[in-house]
């Protein structure tokens, strides 16, 4: 057995050994995890243990140069087609903010949340960056955004409001 | 009928089918990014602007030089590069050419999961996983090294099954039977026919279906070692599993990500039974 052989068996031996190390949740993991750029090392429990039973919406509302706010707009993020099956191309952007959507949730719901942490958090920024090509009115002078929680298809109680941001010149 | 576990004792054809479906579904997920290119302008929701400030190498150097493979135009050229590589791929005959071929796909793979730094998800991941393994099968060209290729693919696809089986096992959710209606009653992966059905079900129905998915899982790993037919059915059961998360979750790519894995699991199969 040549050096090539062993190098490789070597690679995929460490890499599955990673994959086993990265489906636990020790500190050490999300030490390897920082520096995982490429994702290579997934996360094999889909929907568990915990699995998502809440969808979340994202709404916006603009507000015009003489103060006048609109009615709340939702962005659709959970409709499919018959044809998803095969091809779901919007499933890629809903995906992201969706993600993003509960990144925020995870953010306001820390012990030690503050203001200025949730408004320079990343999701928070790409969320406004998403909605400034949102289409809207010319004397349109800033814009809002709010995530609002709800239990589905069944609901079993009122839909709740998770975050609703400050008004953002536009 | 076609026996798969005879024409899978081959490497080679676990090979060529691998590289098939691979091709297949990446193709579908070239062409669904392309359909959504907007998105990746700088005031899309992939925004390379914006996705750079999450990076942990915003202030290095080598990063800045780099920045032009992540904007809007180099994004679709490697779309274009992802199709065209994917179209040639099967046919290619010379090994060189094909580690070549696998090489541009994969490079490109891996920059777009460094770019999307959120919205990827499972599948994205299995097919670095498989891409990877048939680069470096391709470029060495040799017999033991096309089979540990095939052990890898087979070992992450079963752990996949396995992990997931055992994080569902230790849930009190799944071992009540609540999981499921739940996830079908979400918009975003649900269903409402579904949802409404499962919730005029009784309790034993629900755990039942909960049940099945956490014993099938748990037990999957049994596939590499069940002497023919035997294994056939977790396949089979894997097979409509996927197919139900496509047509009822949306979860299209899982779909050829995982059947273009399933080739390895009958070679190895075929190893350890004879």
């Amino acid at each position: 057995m040549n050096y090539i052989f062993i190098a490789v068996i070597a690679f995929y031996g460490i890499w599955f050994l990673g994959t086993i190390c990265h489906q636990f949740d020790y500190k050490w993991v999300a030490g390897i995890r920082k520096f995982d750029y490429f994702r290579i090392l997934p996360r094999w429990t889909f929907f568990a243990p915990n699995p998502g039973t809440t969808d979340y919406h994202l709404l916006y509302r603009h507000m015009d140069k003489n103060d006048q706010v609109s009615d709340f707009k939702e962005i659709p993020l959970h409709d499919r087609h018959a044809s998803s099956f095969i091809w779901n191309a919007s499933k890629r952007s809903k995906k992201v903010l969706f993600d993003l959507v509960q990144e925020m949730n995870r953010i306001c719901n820390r012990e030690d949340v503050n203001e200025a942490a949730v408004k320079l958090s990343f999701s928070y920024i790409c969320i406004l960056n998403f909605l400034t090509k949102i289409p809207k009115a010319q004397d349109t002078k800033s814009i809002q955004f709010a995530i609002v929680a709800s239990s589905g298809f069944i609901e079993y109680g009122e839909p709740t409001l998770t975050f609703c941001s400050d008004f953002h010149h536009v | 009928m076609f026996n798969f576990s005879q024409y899978f004792s081959n490497y080679e054809q676990c090979y060529q089918v691998i590289t098939w479906l691979t091709c297949i579904g990446l193709l579908i997920v070239s062409f669904e990014y392309l359909a959504i290119h907007k998105e990746f302008k700088p005031d899309g929701v992939y925004s390379w602007k914006v996705f750079r400030s999450r990076h942990n190498f915003i202030n290095n150097r080598l990063f800045h030089r780099l920045d032009f493979l992540f904007g809007y135009t180099a994004f679709i050229v490697c779309q274009l590069l992802i199709i065209g590589c994917c179209i040639i791929l099967p046919f290619a005959q010379d090994h060189l050419l094909k580690a070549i071929l696998i090489a541009i796909i994969c490079l490109i793979s891996l920059m777009i999961s460094f770019r999307n730094i959120v919205g990827a998800d499972g599948s994205d991941q299995l097919f670095s996983i498989i891409l990877l393994t048939l680069f470096i099968s391709y470029l060495i060209n040799d017999p033991f090294i096309y089979r540990i290729g095939l052990i890898f693919i087979s070992g992450q696809v079963v752990l996949s099954y396995v992990v997931a089986g055992i994080a569902k096992g230790i849930s009190q959710k799944w071992r009540g039977g609540q999981a499921i209606i739940m996830i079908m009653n979400t918009k975003t992966y649900g269903h409402e026919k579904i949802a409404t059905m499962l919730s005029a079900s009784s309790r034993a129905f629900n755990i039942f279906l909960c049940w099945n998915i956490i014993v099938v899982e748990c037990l999957f790993f049994a596939v590499i070692f069940l002497p023919c037919p035997w294994f056939i059915p977790f396949l089979i059961w894997g097979f409509l599993f996927h197919l139900y998360n496509a047509v009822i979750m949306g979860l299209n790519n899982f779909f050829w990500a995982f059947l273009a894995a399933y080739p390895s699991i009958f070679y190895l199969n075929h190893l350890i039974t004879g």
